[in-house]
Protein backbone atom coordinates (compact mmCIF):
# COMPACT_ATOMS: atom_id res chain seq x y z
CA UNK A 1 0.00 0.00 0.00
CA UNK A 2 1.49 2.97 -0.77
CA UNK A 3 1.60 6.26 1.53
CA UNK A 4 -0.15 9.48 -0.45
CA UNK A 5 0.79 11.80 2.52
CA UNK A 6 3.30 11.07 4.85
CA UNK A 7 4.32 13.37 7.55
CA UNK A 8 7.10 13.20 9.92
CA UNK A 9 7.71 15.28 13.39
CA UNK A 10 5.17 17.81 11.98
CA UNK A 11 4.83 21.13 14.41
CA UNK A 12 3.12 24.64 13.82
CA UNK A 13 3.28 26.75 16.45
CA UNK A 14 1.68 30.69 16.29
CA UNK A 15 3.77 32.84 18.74
CA UNK A 16 3.81 31.20 22.02
CA UNK A 17 0.89 28.42 21.25
CA UNK A 18 2.08 25.33 19.40
CA UNK A 19 -1.44 24.14 17.08
CA UNK A 20 0.57 21.36 15.60
CA UNK A 21 2.92 19.25 17.63
CA UNK A 22 5.60 16.39 16.40
CA UNK A 23 2.57 14.75 14.09
CA UNK A 24 4.33 11.71 12.24
CA UNK A 25 1.20 10.08 10.33
CA UNK A 26 0.88 8.31 7.15
CA UNK A 27 -2.63 7.90 4.94
CA UNK A 28 -2.09 5.42 2.63
CA UNK A 29 -3.56 4.85 -1.40
CA UNK A 30 -7.21 4.28 -1.57
CA UNK A 31 -8.08 5.04 2.59
CA UNK A 32 -10.85 7.75 3.64
CA UNK A 33 -8.96 8.75 6.49
CA UNK A 34 -11.02 10.65 9.21
CA UNK A 35 -9.32 13.35 10.78
CA UNK A 36 -11.05 13.64 14.41
CA UNK A 37 -10.34 16.41 17.29
CA UNK A 38 -11.76 18.86 19.30
CA UNK A 39 -12.43 22.28 17.79
CA UNK A 40 -9.05 24.12 17.92
CA UNK A 41 -7.50 20.54 18.43
CA UNK A 42 -5.24 21.32 15.40
CA UNK A 43 -6.98 19.59 12.60
CA UNK A 44 -7.33 22.38 9.95
CA UNK A 45 -3.69 23.32 10.63
CA UNK A 46 -3.06 20.60 9.93
CA UNK A 47 -4.68 19.84 6.67
CA UNK A 48 -3.83 23.77 5.79
CA UNK A 49 -0.12 22.58 5.92
CA UNK A 50 -1.00 19.81 3.58
CA UNK A 51 -2.69 22.01 1.20
CA UNK A 52 0.29 24.72 0.98
CA UNK A 53 -1.58 27.09 3.00
CA UNK A 54 0.47 27.33 6.08
CA UNK A 55 4.15 26.60 6.27
CA UNK A 56 5.26 24.22 9.01
CA UNK A 57 7.32 25.43 12.17
CA UNK A 58 9.66 22.49 11.40
CA UNK A 59 8.94 18.59 10.37
CA UNK A 60 8.53 17.10 6.93
CA UNK A 61 5.51 16.47 4.61
CA UNK A 62 5.95 14.14 1.64
CA UNK A 63 2.78 13.72 -0.61
CA UNK A 64 2.70 10.72 -3.24
CA UNK A 65 5.48 9.54 -1.69
CA UNK A 66 7.74 12.83 -3.12
CA UNK A 67 8.83 15.89 -1.34
CA UNK A 68 7.93 17.89 -4.45
CA UNK A 69 5.20 19.27 -2.68
CA UNK A 70 4.15 21.81 -5.49
CA UNK A 71 4.06 18.72 -7.82
CA UNK A 72 2.01 16.50 -5.53
CA UNK A 73 -0.38 19.42 -4.69
CA UNK A 74 -1.50 19.52 -8.50
CA UNK A 75 -2.96 15.84 -7.84
CA UNK A 76 -4.72 17.15 -4.85
CA UNK A 77 -7.98 18.77 -4.63
CA UNK A 78 -9.22 20.36 -0.78
CA UNK A 79 -11.73 22.58 0.66
CA UNK A 80 -10.41 24.22 3.92
CA UNK A 81 -12.64 25.73 6.75
CA UNK A 82 -15.81 28.00 4.75
CA UNK A 83 -16.86 27.72 1.37
CA UNK A 84 -14.16 29.83 -0.73
CA UNK A 85 -16.28 30.75 -3.84
CA UNK A 86 -16.79 34.20 -6.71
CA UNK A 87 -19.78 35.32 -5.09
CA UNK A 88 -20.67 37.28 -8.02
CA UNK A 89 -20.14 34.45 -10.68
CA UNK A 90 -22.72 31.50 -10.81
CA UNK A 91 -21.61 28.39 -10.19
CA UNK A 92 -21.03 27.34 -13.46
CA UNK A 93 -18.69 30.73 -14.07
CA UNK A 94 -16.73 29.62 -10.55
CA UNK A 95 -15.42 25.84 -12.13
CA UNK A 96 -14.40 27.64 -15.24
CA UNK A 97 -12.20 29.86 -13.36
CA UNK A 98 -10.58 26.89 -12.90
CA UNK A 99 -10.73 24.68 -15.88
CA UNK A 100 -8.94 28.06 -17.31
CA UNK A 101 -6.49 27.85 -14.50
CA UNK A 102 -5.52 24.05 -15.08
CA UNK A 103 -5.64 25.06 -18.57
CA UNK A 104 -8.07 21.95 -19.13
CA UNK A 105 -9.49 22.05 -22.69
CA UNK A 106 -12.56 20.06 -22.25
CA UNK A 107 -15.23 22.65 -22.02
CA UNK A 108 -18.13 20.62 -20.76
CA UNK A 109 -15.96 19.88 -17.21
CA UNK A 110 -17.87 22.83 -15.27
CA UNK A 111 -21.58 20.94 -15.87
CA UNK A 112 -19.91 17.42 -15.58
CA UNK A 113 -18.93 18.31 -12.05
CA UNK A 114 -22.18 20.72 -11.35
CA UNK A 115 -23.86 17.43 -12.49
CA UNK A 116 -21.94 15.18 -10.20
CA UNK A 117 -21.96 17.17 -6.94
CA UNK A 118 -26.15 17.76 -7.79
CA UNK A 119 -26.03 20.55 -8.89
CA UNK A 120 -26.87 20.81 -12.45
CA UNK A 121 -30.21 22.57 -11.97
CA UNK A 122 -28.87 25.41 -10.18
CA UNK A 123 -25.72 26.35 -12.62
CA UNK A 124 -27.23 29.63 -13.21
CA UNK A 125 -27.59 30.82 -10.12
CA UNK A 126 -24.80 33.02 -8.48
CA UNK A 127 -22.92 31.85 -5.86
CA UNK A 128 -23.69 34.61 -3.25
CA UNK A 129 -27.33 32.92 -3.71
CA UNK A 130 -26.41 29.45 -2.85
CA UNK A 131 -27.83 27.88 0.75
CA UNK A 132 -24.50 26.58 2.95
CA UNK A 133 -24.91 23.13 1.26
CA UNK A 134 -24.82 23.88 -1.97
CA UNK A 135 -21.85 26.11 -1.59
CA UNK A 136 -20.17 22.66 -0.01
CA UNK A 137 -21.19 20.84 -2.79
CA UNK A 138 -19.68 23.61 -5.15
CA UNK A 139 -16.49 23.56 -3.31
CA UNK A 140 -15.91 19.84 -3.91
CA UNK A 141 -16.54 20.38 -8.00
CA UNK A 142 -13.71 22.60 -7.43
CA UNK A 143 -11.70 20.52 -5.58
CA UNK A 144 -12.44 17.87 -8.23
CA UNK A 145 -11.14 19.51 -11.33
CA UNK A 146 -7.97 18.74 -12.14
CA UNK A 147 -8.76 15.16 -12.07
CA UNK A 148 -7.04 15.08 -8.22
CA UNK A 149 -5.48 11.43 -6.56
CA UNK A 150 -6.04 12.99 -2.81
CA UNK A 151 -8.82 15.08 -1.85
CA UNK A 152 -8.70 16.60 1.83
CA UNK A 153 -12.21 18.09 2.96
CA UNK A 154 -12.41 20.11 6.17
CA UNK A 155 -15.65 20.14 7.76
CA UNK A 156 -17.28 19.22 3.94
CA UNK A 157 -20.78 18.38 6.23
CA UNK A 158 -21.38 21.64 8.11
CA UNK A 159 -24.57 22.90 7.54
CA UNK A 160 -26.15 20.55 5.53
CA UNK A 161 -29.63 19.30 5.97
CA UNK A 162 -30.26 15.38 6.87
CA UNK A 163 -30.67 14.85 3.32
CA UNK A 164 -27.51 16.67 2.10
CA UNK A 165 -25.12 14.63 4.73
CA UNK A 166 -26.07 12.14 2.85
CA UNK A 167 -25.61 12.92 -0.59
CA UNK A 168 -22.05 14.09 0.45
CA UNK A 169 -21.21 10.95 1.96
CA UNK A 170 -22.53 8.57 -1.11
CA UNK A 171 -20.51 11.23 -3.25
CA UNK A 172 -17.38 10.52 -1.29
CA UNK A 173 -17.86 6.53 -1.28
CA UNK A 174 -18.43 6.91 -4.83
CA UNK A 175 -15.38 8.44 -5.33
CA UNK A 176 -13.34 6.52 -3.65
CA UNK A 177 -14.57 3.27 -4.32
CA UNK A 178 -15.18 4.09 -8.53
CA UNK A 179 -12.97 6.89 -9.21
CA UNK A 180 -9.98 5.65 -6.41
CA UNK A 181 -9.63 8.79 -4.76
CA UNK A 182 -8.27 8.71 -1.61
CA UNK A 183 -9.79 11.17 1.30
CA UNK A 184 -8.87 12.74 4.19
CA UNK A 185 -12.06 14.55 5.93
CA UNK A 186 -12.82 15.93 9.11
CA UNK A 187 -15.63 16.00 10.99
CA UNK A 188 -17.52 17.11 13.96
CA UNK A 189 -20.42 14.52 12.44
CA UNK A 190 -18.67 11.68 13.92
CA UNK A 191 -21.55 9.37 13.35
CA UNK A 192 -21.15 9.97 9.81
CA UNK A 193 -17.79 10.16 9.48
CA UNK A 194 -17.90 6.31 11.14
CA UNK A 195 -19.99 5.60 8.32
CA UNK A 196 -17.47 6.22 5.57
CA UNK A 197 -13.96 6.03 7.24
CA UNK A 198 -11.42 3.23 6.94
CA UNK A 199 -8.63 4.89 9.26
CA UNK A 200 -8.78 7.34 11.49
CA UNK A 201 -6.43 9.89 13.49
CA UNK A 202 -7.37 11.55 16.33
CA UNK A 203 -5.46 14.95 17.37
CA UNK A 204 -6.14 16.03 20.38
CA UNK A 205 -4.28 19.67 21.94
CA UNK A 206 -1.64 19.82 18.50
CA UNK A 207 -0.83 15.92 18.93
CA UNK A 208 -1.81 12.89 16.64
CA UNK A 209 -2.97 10.92 20.02
CA UNK A 210 -4.38 7.82 18.00
CA UNK A 211 -4.25 6.58 14.76
CA UNK A 212 -6.62 2.86 14.24
CA UNK A 213 -8.09 1.18 11.32
CA UNK A 214 -12.50 0.76 11.30
CA UNK A 215 -12.22 -2.63 11.45
CA UNK A 216 -9.84 -1.73 15.05
CA UNK A 217 -12.95 0.28 16.00
CA UNK A 218 -15.10 -2.57 15.72
CA UNK A 219 -12.96 -5.00 17.14
CA UNK A 220 -12.58 -2.19 20.45
CA UNK A 221 -16.33 -1.27 20.74
CA UNK A 222 -17.79 -2.54 23.87
CA UNK A 223 -20.80 -4.21 23.72
CA UNK A 224 -23.43 -3.84 25.98
CA UNK A 225 -27.88 -4.09 26.68
CA UNK A 226 -29.40 -1.29 27.60
CA UNK A 227 -32.26 -2.17 29.78
CA UNK A 228 -34.91 0.80 31.71
CA UNK A 229 -36.80 -0.50 33.56
CA UNK A 230 -39.44 0.92 36.70
CA UNK A 231 -36.98 0.32 39.81
CA UNK A 232 -33.76 0.19 38.65
CA UNK A 233 -32.27 -0.64 42.41
CA UNK A 234 -34.41 -3.98 42.26
CA UNK A 235 -33.60 -4.97 38.72
CA UNK A 236 -30.04 -4.93 39.03
CA UNK A 237 -29.90 -6.85 42.68
CA UNK A 238 -32.15 -9.72 40.79
CA UNK A 239 -29.62 -9.39 37.95
CA UNK A 240 -26.67 -10.04 40.03
CA UNK A 241 -28.08 -12.71 41.91
CA UNK A 242 -29.20 -14.80 38.74
CA UNK A 243 -25.84 -14.69 37.32
CA UNK A 244 -26.18 -11.32 34.97
CA UNK A 245 -23.34 -9.34 36.71
CA UNK A 246 -21.44 -6.81 35.37
CA UNK A 247 -24.45 -4.73 35.17
CA UNK A 248 -24.22 -0.53 36.07
CA UNK A 249 -26.96 2.10 36.22
CA UNK A 250 -26.19 5.38 34.42
CA UNK A 251 -27.49 7.92 33.00
CA UNK A 252 -29.88 10.29 33.96
CA UNK A 253 -32.99 8.45 33.06
CA UNK A 254 -31.35 5.61 35.74
CA UNK A 255 -31.32 3.06 33.38
CA UNK A 256 -29.28 -0.16 33.00
CA UNK A 257 -25.84 -1.08 31.22
CA UNK A 258 -25.12 -4.57 31.29
CA UNK A 259 -21.89 -5.57 29.69
CA UNK A 260 -21.04 -8.93 29.18
CA UNK A 261 -24.48 -10.95 28.41
CA UNK A 262 -24.90 -9.34 24.73
CA UNK A 263 -26.80 -12.58 23.63
CA UNK A 264 -29.34 -12.90 26.57
CA UNK A 265 -31.73 -10.40 26.34
CA UNK A 266 -34.48 -12.69 26.13
CA UNK A 267 -33.89 -14.46 28.92
CA UNK A 268 -33.36 -11.13 30.91
CA UNK A 269 -36.74 -9.62 30.06
CA UNK A 270 -38.17 -13.10 30.86
CA UNK A 271 -36.26 -13.20 34.38
CA UNK A 272 -37.40 -9.21 35.19
CA UNK A 273 -41.46 -9.78 34.12
CA UNK A 274 -41.31 -13.24 35.95
CA UNK A 275 -40.58 -10.68 38.96
CA UNK A 276 -42.76 -8.00 38.66
CA UNK A 277 -40.15 -5.42 37.38
CA UNK A 278 -41.61 -3.82 34.13
CA UNK A 279 -39.26 -3.47 31.27
CA UNK A 280 -39.34 -0.48 29.19
CA UNK A 281 -37.20 -1.30 26.78
CA UNK A 282 -33.64 -3.36 26.09
CA UNK A 283 -31.58 -2.33 23.33
CA UNK A 284 -28.23 -3.86 22.01
CA UNK A 285 -26.17 -0.94 22.38
CA UNK A 286 -22.20 -0.87 21.02
CA UNK A 287 -19.67 2.00 21.86
CA UNK A 288 -19.53 4.45 18.80
CA UNK A 289 -16.98 6.25 17.48
CA UNK A 290 -17.98 9.54 19.34
CA UNK A 291 -17.89 7.33 22.47
CA UNK A 292 -14.69 5.78 21.63
CA UNK A 293 -13.31 9.52 20.85
CA UNK A 294 -14.60 10.52 24.27
CA UNK A 295 -12.56 7.85 25.93
CA UNK A 296 -9.54 8.81 24.61
CA UNK A 297 -9.83 12.77 25.16
CA UNK A 298 -11.38 12.18 28.08
CA UNK A 299 -7.68 9.94 29.27
CA UNK A 300 -5.54 12.28 27.50
CA UNK A 301 -7.13 15.17 29.25
CA UNK A 302 -4.83 17.27 31.33
CA UNK B 1 1.42 31.69 -15.93
CA UNK B 2 -0.48 31.69 -19.26
CA UNK B 3 -3.42 29.84 -17.79
CA UNK B 4 -3.55 31.70 -14.76
CA UNK B 5 -3.62 35.24 -16.98
CA UNK B 6 -6.63 33.59 -18.52
CA UNK B 7 -8.25 32.66 -15.54
CA UNK B 8 -7.36 35.82 -14.10
CA UNK B 9 -9.22 37.67 -17.74
CA UNK B 10 -12.02 35.69 -17.16
CA UNK B 11 -12.57 36.63 -13.68
CA UNK B 12 -12.51 40.11 -14.25
CA UNK B 13 -14.55 40.11 -17.56
CA UNK B 14 -17.15 38.82 -15.65
CA UNK B 15 -16.88 41.63 -12.54
CA UNK B 16 -18.21 44.60 -11.91
CA UNK B 17 -15.32 45.83 -11.01
CA UNK B 18 -13.59 47.20 -13.99
CA UNK B 19 -16.28 48.32 -15.65
CA UNK B 20 -17.53 50.28 -13.11
CA UNK B 21 -13.93 51.72 -12.87
CA UNK B 22 -14.22 52.73 -16.15
CA UNK B 23 -17.39 54.71 -15.74
CA UNK B 24 -16.71 56.11 -13.42
CA UNK B 25 -12.85 57.12 -16.17
CA UNK B 26 -15.47 58.64 -18.31
CA UNK B 27 -17.61 60.40 -15.99
CA UNK B 28 -14.40 62.11 -14.32
CA UNK B 29 -12.96 62.75 -17.91
CA UNK B 30 -16.05 64.48 -19.05
CA UNK B 31 -16.61 66.41 -15.87
CA UNK B 32 -12.82 68.00 -16.09
CA UNK B 33 -13.22 69.81 -19.05
CA UNK B 34 -16.62 71.14 -18.32
CA UNK B 35 -15.40 72.10 -15.05
CA UNK B 36 -12.39 74.12 -16.15
CA UNK B 37 -14.66 75.87 -19.14
CA UNK B 38 -17.46 76.66 -16.49
CA UNK B 39 -14.86 77.83 -14.17
CA UNK B 40 -12.61 79.94 -16.65
CA UNK B 41 -15.89 81.17 -18.31
CA UNK B 42 -16.94 82.96 -15.12
CA UNK B 43 -13.85 84.88 -14.77
CA UNK B 44 -12.52 85.80 -18.01
CA UNK B 45 -14.68 84.74 -21.15
CA UNK B 46 -12.26 85.48 -23.78
CA UNK B 47 -9.36 83.91 -21.80
CA UNK B 48 -10.69 80.54 -22.83
CA UNK B 49 -9.64 80.24 -26.60
CA UNK B 50 -5.97 81.54 -25.68
CA UNK B 51 -4.69 79.36 -22.99
CA UNK B 52 -6.48 76.06 -22.82
CA UNK B 53 -6.70 73.82 -25.68
CA UNK B 54 -7.32 69.84 -26.19
CA UNK B 55 -3.73 69.23 -24.94
CA UNK B 56 -3.49 71.41 -22.29
CA UNK B 57 -6.20 69.79 -20.97
CA UNK B 58 -5.04 66.31 -21.98
CA UNK B 59 -1.56 67.21 -20.21
CA UNK B 60 -3.45 68.08 -17.34
CA UNK B 61 -5.99 65.48 -16.85
CA UNK B 62 -2.10 62.86 -16.76
CA UNK B 63 -1.58 64.01 -13.42
CA UNK B 64 -5.34 64.57 -12.24
CA UNK B 65 -5.72 62.63 -8.32
CA UNK B 66 -8.54 61.37 -9.29
CA UNK B 67 -7.09 59.08 -11.74
CA UNK B 68 -4.99 57.54 -9.33
CA UNK B 69 -7.77 57.11 -6.86
CA UNK B 70 -9.82 55.14 -9.31
CA UNK B 71 -6.98 53.10 -10.74
CA UNK B 72 -6.04 52.13 -6.62
CA UNK B 73 -10.18 51.02 -6.23
CA UNK B 74 -9.85 48.80 -9.58
CA UNK B 75 -6.29 47.26 -8.41
CA UNK B 76 -8.03 46.95 -4.66
CA UNK B 77 -11.29 45.93 -5.11
CA UNK B 78 -9.96 43.17 -7.89
CA UNK B 79 -7.31 41.40 -5.89
CA UNK B 80 -8.72 41.89 -2.21
CA UNK B 81 -11.51 39.64 -2.92
CA UNK B 82 -9.15 36.85 -3.11
CA UNK B 83 -8.73 37.09 0.39
CA UNK B 84 -11.81 38.58 1.56
CA UNK B 85 -13.60 35.49 -0.17
CA UNK B 86 -10.99 33.08 0.75
CA UNK B 87 -10.69 32.08 -2.56
CA UNK B 88 -6.60 32.47 -2.79
CA UNK B 89 -6.60 28.73 -0.77
CA UNK B 90 -8.20 27.57 -3.93
CA UNK B 91 -5.26 28.53 -5.80
CA UNK B 92 -2.83 27.89 -3.55
CA UNK B 93 -3.93 24.56 -2.67
CA UNK B 94 -3.85 23.72 -6.39
CA UNK B 95 -0.07 23.90 -6.17
CA UNK B 96 -0.05 26.82 -7.68
CA UNK B 97 3.03 28.86 -6.89
CA UNK B 98 2.83 31.76 -5.34
CA UNK B 99 5.28 34.18 -7.36
CA UNK B 100 3.39 32.97 -10.14
CA UNK B 101 -0.18 33.88 -8.53
CA UNK B 102 1.76 37.47 -7.67
CA UNK B 103 2.81 38.12 -11.31
CA UNK B 104 -0.26 37.01 -12.62
CA UNK B 105 -2.46 39.78 -10.44
CA UNK B 106 0.17 42.49 -11.01
CA UNK B 107 0.03 42.00 -15.21
CA UNK B 108 -3.62 41.92 -15.58
CA UNK B 109 -3.86 44.62 -12.57
CA UNK B 110 -1.36 47.15 -14.88
CA UNK B 111 -3.21 45.75 -18.13
CA UNK B 112 -6.46 46.92 -16.24
CA UNK B 113 -4.88 50.06 -15.54
CA UNK B 114 -3.38 50.79 -18.94
CA UNK B 115 -7.04 50.33 -19.70
CA UNK B 116 -8.53 53.14 -17.27
CA UNK B 117 -5.51 55.07 -18.34
CA UNK B 118 -6.23 55.23 -21.94
CA UNK B 119 -10.25 55.16 -21.78
CA UNK B 120 -9.76 58.61 -19.25
CA UNK B 121 -7.31 60.21 -21.59
CA UNK B 122 -8.84 59.64 -24.32
CA UNK B 123 -12.54 61.03 -22.92
CA UNK B 124 -10.76 63.65 -21.57
CA UNK B 125 -9.04 64.40 -25.19
CA UNK B 126 -11.97 64.37 -27.42
CA UNK B 127 -14.68 65.98 -24.77
CA UNK B 128 -11.61 69.13 -24.37
CA UNK B 129 -11.16 69.35 -28.39
CA UNK B 130 -15.14 69.62 -28.86
CA UNK B 131 -15.40 73.08 -25.81
CA UNK B 132 -11.90 74.23 -26.51
CA UNK B 133 -10.45 73.12 -30.14
CA UNK B 134 -7.44 71.30 -31.14
CA UNK B 135 -3.87 72.69 -29.77
CA UNK B 136 -4.68 76.27 -30.37
CA UNK B 137 -1.45 77.03 -28.19
CA UNK B 138 0.71 75.17 -29.99
CA UNK B 139 3.59 74.95 -26.97
CA UNK B 140 3.87 71.18 -27.22
CA UNK B 141 6.00 69.12 -29.14
CA UNK B 142 4.70 65.45 -30.01
CA UNK B 143 8.11 64.36 -29.15
CA UNK B 144 7.52 65.55 -25.14
CA UNK B 145 4.46 64.95 -25.55
CA UNK B 146 4.61 61.12 -26.88
CA UNK B 147 7.61 61.04 -23.86
CA UNK B 148 5.58 62.33 -21.22
CA UNK B 149 2.86 60.20 -21.67
CA UNK B 150 5.28 57.50 -21.55
CA UNK B 151 6.59 58.46 -17.96
CA UNK B 152 3.31 59.10 -17.42
CA UNK B 153 2.03 55.65 -17.50
CA UNK B 154 5.44 54.16 -16.51
CA UNK B 155 4.55 55.77 -13.40
CA UNK B 156 1.02 54.52 -13.36
CA UNK B 157 2.28 51.31 -13.36
CA UNK B 158 4.71 51.61 -10.35
CA UNK B 159 1.44 52.73 -8.91
CA UNK B 160 -0.38 49.73 -9.85
CA UNK B 161 2.09 47.42 -8.37
CA UNK B 162 2.33 49.26 -4.95
CA UNK B 163 -1.04 49.17 -4.09
CA UNK B 164 -1.28 45.34 -5.12
CA UNK B 165 1.60 45.08 -2.65
CA UNK B 166 -0.29 46.06 -0.23
CA UNK B 167 -3.23 44.10 -0.62
CA UNK B 168 -1.19 41.26 -0.67
CA UNK B 169 0.63 42.10 2.45
CA UNK B 170 -2.43 43.29 4.34
CA UNK B 171 -4.43 39.86 3.17
CA UNK B 172 -7.38 41.83 4.38
CA UNK B 173 -9.92 43.56 2.91
CA UNK B 174 -10.78 46.94 4.77
CA UNK B 175 -7.38 47.20 6.01
CA UNK B 176 -6.13 47.31 2.11
CA UNK B 177 -8.62 49.38 1.01
CA UNK B 178 -7.80 52.47 3.89
CA UNK B 179 -4.37 51.66 3.15
CA UNK B 180 -4.51 51.99 -0.50
CA UNK B 181 -7.11 55.37 -0.44
CA UNK B 182 -4.44 56.97 1.91
CA UNK B 183 -1.49 56.05 0.00
CA UNK B 184 -3.00 57.91 -3.22
CA UNK B 185 -4.88 60.60 -1.37
CA UNK B 186 -3.47 61.40 2.36
CA UNK B 187 0.40 60.58 2.12
CA UNK B 188 0.67 63.26 -0.42
CA UNK B 189 -0.65 65.65 2.11
CA UNK B 190 1.44 64.47 4.91
CA UNK B 191 4.66 64.60 3.06
CA UNK B 192 3.99 67.58 1.92
CA UNK B 193 3.73 68.89 5.31
CA UNK B 194 6.90 66.88 5.89
CA UNK B 195 8.53 69.54 3.58
CA UNK B 196 8.34 72.56 6.25
CA UNK B 197 10.32 70.03 7.88
CA UNK B 198 13.13 70.63 5.54
CA UNK B 199 12.68 74.40 5.37
CA UNK B 200 15.25 76.09 2.61
CA UNK B 201 17.03 72.23 2.28
CA UNK B 202 17.44 71.29 -1.58
CA UNK B 203 15.61 67.90 -0.27
CA UNK B 204 11.73 67.37 -0.09
CA UNK B 205 10.01 64.49 0.85
CA UNK B 206 7.75 64.67 -1.42
CA UNK B 207 10.26 64.47 -4.28
CA UNK B 208 10.52 60.62 -3.22
CA UNK B 209 6.50 60.08 -3.95
CA UNK B 210 5.24 58.86 -7.02
CA UNK B 211 2.45 61.49 -6.88
CA UNK B 212 5.00 64.74 -7.19
CA UNK B 213 6.98 62.33 -10.10
CA UNK B 214 3.71 62.36 -11.94
CA UNK B 215 3.02 65.74 -11.74
CA UNK B 216 6.88 66.54 -13.26
CA UNK B 217 6.10 64.00 -15.69
CA UNK B 218 3.17 65.64 -16.71
CA UNK B 219 4.21 69.31 -17.17
CA UNK B 220 5.62 70.38 -20.53
CA UNK B 221 8.31 70.68 -21.40
CA UNK B 222 9.53 68.00 -19.54
CA UNK B 223 12.72 69.17 -17.47
CA UNK B 224 15.57 66.88 -17.12
CA UNK B 225 15.61 66.36 -13.36
CA UNK B 226 11.69 65.38 -14.02
CA UNK B 227 12.45 62.20 -16.82
CA UNK B 228 15.13 61.36 -14.24
CA UNK B 229 12.77 60.81 -11.45
CA UNK B 230 10.19 59.47 -13.27
CA UNK B 231 12.05 56.90 -15.07
CA UNK B 232 14.64 55.97 -12.27
CA UNK B 233 11.28 56.29 -9.75
CA UNK B 234 8.95 54.47 -11.40
CA UNK B 235 11.12 51.61 -12.15
CA UNK B 236 12.35 51.52 -8.46
CA UNK B 237 8.85 51.36 -6.95
CA UNK B 238 7.49 48.65 -9.59
CA UNK B 239 10.88 46.68 -8.73
CA UNK B 240 10.73 47.03 -5.03
CA UNK B 241 6.95 46.67 -4.86
CA UNK B 242 7.10 42.98 -6.75
CA UNK B 243 10.38 42.03 -5.12
CA UNK B 244 8.74 42.63 -1.70
CA UNK B 245 4.85 41.52 -2.29
CA UNK B 246 6.44 38.24 -3.64
CA UNK B 247 8.93 37.98 -0.80
CA UNK B 248 6.06 38.66 1.82
CA UNK B 249 3.23 36.24 -0.47
CA UNK B 250 5.72 33.85 -0.02
CA UNK B 251 6.22 33.30 3.21
CA UNK B 252 2.82 34.50 4.23
CA UNK B 253 -0.10 31.49 5.74
CA UNK B 254 -3.49 32.17 4.07
CA UNK B 255 -6.44 31.87 6.09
Amino acid sequence: MNNIIATSHLSKSFKAKQAVADVSLAVNEGDIYGLIGENGAGKTTFMRMLCGLASPTSGTISLFGSPDLERGRRMMGCTIESPALYPLLSGRENLEVYRLLFGIRDKTLPDTLLSLVGLGSDEKKKAKDYSLGMKQRLMIAIALIGDPKLLILDEPMNGLDPLGIKEIRDLLLYLNKEKKITIVISSHILEELSKIATRYGVIHQGKLIKEFAAAELEKSGRKFLEISVDDTNAALNLLERSGFSGGDIVGGDGHIELAGHFDEGAEIIDLLVRKGIRVNYLARKEDSLEGYFMSLIGGNKQ
Amino acid sequence: MKNIIRAEFYKLYHSKTLWICLTLAIIVALVIPFGIKAAISAQEPDYIDKTWSAMTVYNYGLSHPMLTLVIALFVTLTSVGEFHFGTMKNYLSKGIRRESVFLAKAIVSALGATAIFLVFEGVLFLTANGLFGFDGSSIFSGAAFAASFFLVWLLLLAYTSLLLMVVFVAKNGMAAIGINICLVSLFPTLLGALNFLFGKSAFKPTSLWLDSMLSGASLLPLSNSAIIFASVGSLGYLAASLAFGIWRFKKADIK
